[in-house]
């Protein structure tokens, strides 16, 4: 769905951050008391490139992605003295059902952005996950990591 | 990469990437909770029905999760919404 800053329905925007932002927020205080008791957890956190580019038409989306990426960095830091790691995947345009709601001429547009002029596959998000849920991931917490294609810049 | 034998996901997921990401947990071995609005078309994990913006639903759901498996290890959160 795209709307600009101005005709967005302010109901609509404050529901998108509820969505897109306090439900990291909700699910993670809840959960994170268990794991604190147990002394362990994996936490992984999905964002989008839009938190980090600011995607045009999709300012509450682009607002509360950004957010995920400060919050995961923020309960990073917060249990890094812990074995509880928490980071963040930030994908760019993934071959999901949701690219149905767009038109073919905005999908191609999507693929002109990325570098690899292909969109990314869920198979290639799950696998960067599943590393980031595993005892591997140890030292890395409070990052965010692009499934991208070459189009994020930072 | 390695999993502790028995390792509890929950995922408060929707979509295809966190269908995708369900599946391979269960694939590996753990025993994996699925939050969402709609049920997922995949066998293999405990489904709730739960708006994961919601802080009394996510403690009612927490708390089958806590009764079936005392703890959870792994918490990947993917409400995916376009808007």
């Amino acid at each position: 769905m795209s709307t600009s800053v101005l005709d967005f329905d302010p109901a609509e925007w404050r529901r998108s951050i509820e969505v897109n932002l306090m439900s990291f927020y909700e699910v993670c205080r809840h959960v994170i008391p268990m794991m604190k008791r147990s002394g362990y957890g994996r936490v992984v956190n999905m964002t989008s490139i839009a938190g980090k580019e600011g995607s045009p038409f999709r300012s509450a989306y682009s607002a509360a992605k950004a957010g995920v990426i400060a919050f995961t960095k923020s309960l990073a830091k917060e249990l890094a003295d812990t074995n509880i790691r928490v980071n963040a995947i930030a994908p760019a345009t993934i071959d999901t059902e949701i690219l149905l709601q767009l038109s073919p001429d905005d999908v191609r547009a999507l693929i002109q952005k990325s570098p690899m002029k292909r969109l990314g596959t869920v198979e290639e998000v799950a696998a960067l996950a599943l590393w980031l849920c595993s005892e591997s991931c140890s030292f890395s917490t409070g990052a965010t990591f692009d499934v991208s294609g070459g189009r994020a810049v930072y | 990469m390695h999993f502790t034998p028995g390792s509890r996901s929950l995922l408060a997921a929707r979509g295809g990437i966190g269908r995708s990401i369900a599946e391979r947990l269960r694939d590996a071995g753990a025993t994996v909770f699925v939050w969402d609005l709609h049920e997922p078309g995949f066998d293999g994990v405990s489904f709730a029905k739960v708006d994961v913006s919601v802080a009394a639903q996510i403690e009612r759901a927490l708390a089958r999760v806590a009764e079936a498996s005392g703890t959870v290890d792994i918490l990947v959160t993917t409400p995916a919404s376009s808007a």
